[in-house]
């Protein structure tokens, strides 16, 4: 199930929000807990097994990590099966079919397996796998109760498309958190607000990419390219953090603290800034699982390259079995490396706008590889987007026209402007016009929604 | 917690649990509005819920049947207005019509379809008529912003007409449509209207070198709601009218679908102007095949290969022919080089827009 669905507003939502209300609050965990399961086996039904027996085996490990605590070498054992276990299943699922292919390429004739990807693996493995290491890094203690271990793996907010919570994190949520009425409002805030996101601006954006690229290639001008790859740059930007918004508001309705995964990434002025302001709960994830644990900066610069380049191969890699994913990781990669060489304080003194421009081309730049899986697209999309013979046609001043209201709002989204403004009213006047725009952010995305054949979901298979 | 904050709740908790209770109402099974069937309570299998068709089909059917559906369609287009948008749903919505979008062609597909037609020819050993009607973004495109960057219609059509055979020829309409004042196509629907298809009929007259007959119009409806309008929700248009046309010298016609054997007396089916589409008031809308035969019988026969643009047409070629055979190759699949012998006169009669994305003709043999 999607948040973005009627199904999911009109006859998931008002049971959960009933249920979760009026049970007792020592069944929540529980009830949390089945009703997630139901919001999952909804779509996948048969992958709900896979789920239990990833929360069973990592329930397990980390009981038995905190036993063997004291004798570091017994409790590592555990770590390392979970580590194992949880990237085991994923690169079966996940990766299986993408190296057999690769192998067979090489000359050998192995059959695919045509597994279909299950939903939120890439994000619930992460988690429990997260478990176990908090345990014996001493960061968080076991939960004894497998229930409320449960609740945190299947966790219907952040289930499908996270923010990746880690367990230290929600541990002490999970024993006690609080349900008031002003967590809840804010709560309904939150998830309205990323519920416009992804129905108003990242499905309209989505349009406006899918239109330019069915146009023959004979009416590609390089400007209009530029149309499509804003309009791919702004879908995944609104779906992704509005998902998140709406996980975390969906969170918050429930007593539960979500970490943020995006703060205004497209205003960043460095790929390190922007990186530390996208997909946060993924990069937090590496750096404290993968970076740190290999050594981070603290082995002398060359380690440091190598580190980083896996971290980013890594990163590539888990958005998709592809290539294409894994040279837009390097390309991350490499680029933090120059910026972590020079680049950085250069662009660090340079006019802001300037450094603004550079980061936000090395991102469009980016966007070519992520949203096209083969080379041959990646490479007419480049010959495209450089063609200066043929820089602006009619087409181009057509999208713009249909699309320009649209593009100016994404703009002002993807800044803090709004939210600046908004901090600086009054708290009464504020809270009138958030009731205002929860209305008709409601109304309006209802209503979008019930007309919309056109509603994907990006992350939904990462 | 200050009032607006209350408020908030309130409207939120109403909002989700009003319309999931609301939607426990009877289903509904067809929509005027919008001229379809709407999706029903799925059936449930095993095989349905692994592949996800089950998911898909409740939100579908959710999403169908939810409840003032017709005023949400509105609402959203009404959004997409604020947002200055020029196409909404397919049309582009002016303040007096709304015009279907003709952004894109296909040529291979064109190229099939050419081919088709000449081989066709070729193979029933005959000439062969085409008449691919323009659509109102480019004879309307003065309505139009001057940013709307449609197909070249009069230079595609020129384009298809130097790919066909000698044996076949495309007959000209378009600037006679073009140049007229009156509008020939409906505000709220993608067909030609009444006008329109007088002048087609006319443009096909001259090239048959046949006399043109007069007609006379009278209006038996004014609420004809067409698809665009359905598609866009842009449910404030006024709707059009349905024209009844006569020869002034009056003609006898039997009407017969689909080989069934029942005869009607007339080329209107008068029961459908209470119908949503009004348009199928002109041969009962989309048959595989309508057989015509009218009291002139020393008038040539017609075969006719057409797509509804054929409905409106019929009017006026009952007063030039003594047997017609209309046949819609979207729901006929049968071959047809050998009847095609039996008939004088063999028409191809598609709209443009359709003749370059349908691929029924393909079943042209």
């Amino acid at each position: 199930m999607v948040f973005s669905s009627i199904i999911f507003l009109f006859w998931y939502l008002p049971v959960v929000l009933a249920v979760m209300k009026l049970s007792p609050l020592k069944w929540r965990n529980a009830i949390l807990f089945v009703l997630s399961l139901i919001f999952y086996g909804w779509s996948e039904p048969f992958y709900i097994v896979l789920m239990l027996i990833s929360t069973v085996v990592d329930y397990f490990n980390g009981r038995m990590v905190e036993k063997y605590l004291p004798d570091k070498k017994k409790a590592r054992r555990f770590v390392i099966f979970s580590v194992v276990f949880n990237m085991g299943l994923l690169g079966f699922f996940k990766y299986a079919d993408w190296i057999i292919g690769m192998l067979n390429t090489l000359g050998m004739n192995l059959p695919l397996l045509g597994l279909t990807l299950p939903v939120g693996i890439s994000f619930y493995s992460f988690q429990t796998m997260s478990y176990p290491i908090d345990v014996y890094r001493g960061e968080a203690k076991a939960q004894k109760n497998i229930v409320n271990f449960g609740a945190y793996v299947v966790m219907f907010p952040q289930l499908i498309a996270g923010p990746i919570v880690r367990y230290r994190d929600i541990d002490d949520q999970l024993r006690e958190r609080s349900e008031t009425m002003d967590k809840f409002v804010s709560g309904i805030e939150r998830f309205v607000c990323g519920l416009c996101k992804k129905v108003l601006l990242a499905n309209t954006a989505g349009l406006l990419h899918t239109q330019i690229q069915s146009l023959p290639q004979d009416r590609m001008s390089a400007l209009t390219a530029l149309l499509s790859l804003t309009g791919f740059a702004l879908q995944i930007y609104f779906d992704f953090s509005g998902y998140s918004c709406m996980a975390i508001g969906l969170g918050r309705m429930f007593g539960f603290e979500l970490m943020e995964n995006f703060n205004y990434p497209y205003i960043s002025r460095s790929i390190t800034e922007f990186w530390r302001r996208w997909h946060i709960s993924l990069s937090t994830f590496f750096r404290d699982y993968v970076y740190i644990p290999l050594g981070g900066n603290r082995k002398g610069k060359v380690r440091q390259y190598i580190n980083i380049m896996t971290v980013w191969f890594l990163t590539g890699l888990w958005h998709g079995a592809s290539w294409n994913f894994v040279l837009w990781g390097v390309y991350f990669g490499v680029l933090l490396m120059i910026e972590k060489a020079f680049f950085k304080n250069v662009l660090d003194k340079m006019p802001k706008f300037f450094s603004w421009l550079i980061t936000m081309i090395l991102v469009w730049i980016g966007w070519v590889f992520f949203a096209f899986e083969d080379t041959q697209h990646i490479m007419m999309m480049f010959k495209n987007l450089t063609n200066v013979s043929n820089l602006i046609n009619a087409d181009t001043l057509y999208f713009m026209r249909q699309y320009g209201v649209f593009l100016i709002i994404c703009m002002i989204s993807s800044t803090p402007w709004c939210t600046n403004a908004f901090n600086s009213m009054n708290d009464n006047v504020k809270s009138w016009l958030k009731l205002i725009l929860v209305v008709l952010g409601m109304v309006v995305c209802t209503a979008s929604l019930i007309n919309a054949s056109f509603n994907p979901f990006l992350y939904f298979r990462f | 917690m200050n009032m607006a904050k209350r408020l908030m709740c309130i409207f939120f908790l109403v909002f989700v649990f009003g319309f999931s209770l609301l939607q426990l109402l009877p289903d509904q099974t067809f929509s005027d509005q919008e001229n379809r069937v709407l999706a029903q309570f799925p059936e449930w299998s095993i095989e349905s819920m692994k592949s996800g068709q089950f998911a898909d089909s409740m939100e579908e059917y959710a999403s169908d049947q939810f409840p003032f559906r017709n005023a949400w369609i509105l609402i959203n287009n009404l959004y997409e207005r604020l947002l200055m948008k020029l196409e909404i749903g397919g049309s582009y919505v002016l303040s007096d019509r709304l015009i279907q979008q003709f952004h894109t062609v296909d040529d291979a597909l064109i190229q099939k379809n050419v081919d088709k037609i000449n081989s066709f020819s070729e193979t029933i050993g005959k000439p062969v008529d085409v008449l691919l009607i323009p659509t109102a973004s480019s004879i309307d495109r003065e309505h139009l912003s001057s940013f709307v960057n449609d197909v070249d219609q009069k230079a595609l059509l020129e384009s298809i007409s130097n790919r066909f055979h000698p044996t076949v020829s495309l007959v000209e309409c378009y600037d006679r449509l073009d140049a007229s004042k009156e509008d020939v196509y409906y505000a709220t629907d993608h067909h030609y209207n009444a006008h329109g298809a007088h002048l087609v009929y006319q443009s096909y007259m001259d090239h048959l070198n046949e006399q043109k007959a007069d007609f006379t119009f009278e209006k038996v409806s004014d609420g004809f709601c067409g698809t665009l309008y359905s598609s866009s929700g842009a449910y404030y248009m006024p709707c059009d009218e349905i024209v009844r046309i006569d020869p002034v010298n009056h003609i006898d016609v039997q009407v017969e679908y689909e080989e069934s054997g029942v005869i009607f007396d007339s080329v209107y089916k008068d029961e459908k102007l209470n119908v949503e589409d009004k348009y199928t008031y002109y041969l009962d809308g989309n048959h595989s095949i309508v057989d015509i035969t009218t009291s002139l019988s020393d008038k040539p026969s017609l075969l006719v290969v057409a797509d509804s643009y054929s409905h409106l047409m019929a009017p006026y070629l009952i007063a030039n022919f003594s047997e017609i055979r209309i046949v819609d190759l979207r729901y006929y699949r049968l071959v047809l080089s050998e009847q095609a012998q039996q008939y004088d006169q063999v028409l191809i009669l598609y709209s443009l827009e359709n003749f370059s994305q349908d691929e029924g003709l393909s079943w042209l043999r």
